[in-house]
This record gives structure tokens, C-alpha cells and sequence, in this order.
């Protein structure tokens, strides 16, 4: 993968519909950044997404998150309104070389994953003893 | 040198704005893309989600609304809420979601780069295509989607009947 983004200025992704026969949207999920003082928490929105069906890759610095949500318990049920669909969550985003993707942890809780980066150990924020004397 | 000077003398009232208007190309123009996107916005090809929240600032969940003979299902997408965040409301033509999506400040020095998310209360009022007993309802909240499962009223469900059709 060679897109150029940044973690400041995300790109859309493109997904490739796994299933022809199903009506399957690809949609950028909202994320939320936010800097901490040893890490950086990105929260993404993935309603209907499983443990299952999500996949967080990091590769060449670049990180990839990947979803499909599924709207089962509608199956067999005529549509009336229609805001939403089953869709292909994905989004594309390239760490800052100041973190630490082998330290990445991921958690999916009610629809929405949080995924904190930790800084690199040499450029997190020191405190630097004072010695009197 | 300013802009101004750039501009042949005998242009200088008419702005490219007046122009851009004045344009039956352009008006066309736009008015297909308008059809474009409610095309495939209407196909459900185009979720309406992101950018159109985004641009509101508000939080407000997606709902969906699908019918049985028996019965009517609401499902709506309330990301990073719990059946506390939320309340559920039924009468008989009608069904209300109110609820609050809540920012959370863990710590003091965080360093916001990226706020994409929409938070605050929320309500919405859908108007349901059949009498419901609300009574019966059911509501269960899982990934972060509520579903609410509505039997339709007993002297409802028979009103829409199939009329055979015979050849001849």
C-alpha cells in the first residue's frame, strides 16, 4: 500500500465487495484523535461490526481498519425506511514514525473501537530530576 | 498588481458568481449531480452517515424501519451507547428515541488532532407504517445497534390482503 496519508489528514479507503449478490456500501468511518502523554487514542464508529469482522492492520507504518457490519436480525423483514445498510467500514491511516505500532491494543465495545498507539519510548515526556545542591 | 487589474474593463459589474448562475451549462450541471446523488443515496449505495452528521454537528442516529404481516422492526445505529444512554417510546403510530451521546475527557492533557465524531442529545420521532401494540415491544441493544421489534395490533395485521389474480 502506498497512500500517501497522514494521521492528521486520513484518506478514504476502497474496499472490494466480498459479496456480489448483497447490497454492500463502503463507508469511512467517523474517527476521533486524540493525544495522550504516553500514547495516542484513536475512536472509531463501527456499529454492527463483530470481533469477528474486524481486522486492524499495521504495515509499513501505514494502519488499516477494517469492518464489515451485518444487520441480521432484519433478515425476512420488508424494508420500509432505509437509513442504513450493511456496510464495509474502512479507513486508512499512517502513523507518525514518534509511535510504537507493536505496542498497539484494540478494543470494539458497543459498536465503537478504540485503539490506543503508544509513543516511542525515547520521545515520550520525561519528568527530569532536579538535584539540589 | 491586483486582481482587479486583470479583469478587461468592460466585465468589471458582472461577477463570476452572477456568471456562474446565468449559465444554463453550469445550472445543468449541478442539477445532475443533485439527481446523482439522491439516485444512490435513495439505492441505500451512499450511507448518508458521515458527512451529512458532520455537517449538522449533532448526533443523530440512522434508523431503519422494515415490516412483516405480523410485525415491524426499528433498528438504529446508537455507536458507543448503552441501554442507560438511551430511551425508547412507543405509541401506537409512533416510536421516539431520545438519548445522549457523551464526549469522553479521561484526562486533562489530552491533545485533540481530529474530532470527527458528533455528540450531544438526540431525538427523533419516527412515524410507523402500522398500528403497533407497544405493550409487546421488545428492545435489545447489541454492537451498539438497538433493535426494537413491534408486533403489529391484531385487527391491523389482516387489513392488507394479496388478491389472486386468474388468467382468462
Amino acid at each position: 500500500m502506498t497512500q500517501g496519508t497522514d494521521v492528521l489528514s486520513p484518506e478514504r479507503g476502497t474496499v472490494e465487495s466480498q459479496e456480489v449478490n448483497r447490497v454492500t456500501a463502503v463507508c469511512t468511518p467517523a474517527v476521533d484523535i486524540v493525544e495522550r502523554r504516553d500514547d495516542v487514542l484513536l475512536t472509531v464508529d463501527l456499529p454492527g461490526v463483530d470481533d469477528g469482522a474486524l481486522e486492524v492492520n499495521v504495515e509499513n507504518g501505514i494502519l488499516t481498519i477494517a469492518g464489515q457490519s451485518r444487520l441480521e436480525s432484519v433478515q425476512g423483514f420488508e424494508p420500509v425506511y432505509r437509513e442504513h445498510v450493511a456496510v464495509a467500514y474502512r479507513r486508512v491511516l499512517r502513523l507518525s514514525d514518534r509511535l510504537n505500532p507493536a505496542g498497539i491494543t484494540a478494543h470494539l465495545r458497543q459498536g465503537v473501537l478504540r485503539l490506543a498507539v503508544p509513543k516511542r519510548e525515547e520521545i515520550k515526556a520525561r519528568r527530569v530530576p532536579i538535584s539540589a545542591g | 498588481m491586483s486582481i482587479r487589474d486583470l479583469v478587461p474593463r468592460g466585465i468589471k459589474r458582472r461577477t463570476p458568481v452572477r456568471r456562474l448562475e446565468d449559465n444554463d451549462l453550469f445550472s445543468f450541471h449541478r442539477e445532475m449531480n443533485r439527481l446523482f446523488d439522491e439516485f444512490f443515496s435513495d439505492a441505500g449505495l451512499l450511507p448518508s452517515g458521515g458527512a451529512d452528521r458532520e455537517g449538522s454537528g449533532r448526533f443523530s442516529p440512522r434508523v431503519n424501519v422494515a415490516e412483516t404481516d405480523t410485525g415491524l422492526k426499528v433498528v438504529a445505529e446508537l455507536p458507543g451507547m448503552d441501554e442507560k444512554d438511551v430511551t425508547v417510546e412507543v405509541d401506537d403510530q409512533s416510536i421516539t428515541l431520545r438519548g445522549e451521546r457523551k464526549e469522553e475527557h479521561e484526562d486533562k492533557q489530552e491533545n485533540w488532532y481530529r474530532v470527527e465524531h458528533t455528540y450531544g442529545s438526540f431525538q427523533r420521532v419516527i412515524p410507523l407504517p402500522a398500528e403497533v401494540n407497544g405493550a409487546k415491544a421488545e428492545a435489545s441493544f447489541k454492537k451498539g445497534v438497538l433493535t426494537v421489534t413491534l408486533p403489529k395490533r391484531a385487527e391491523v395485521e389482516g387489513k392488507k390482503k394479496r388478491i389472486a389474480i386468474t388468467a382468462g
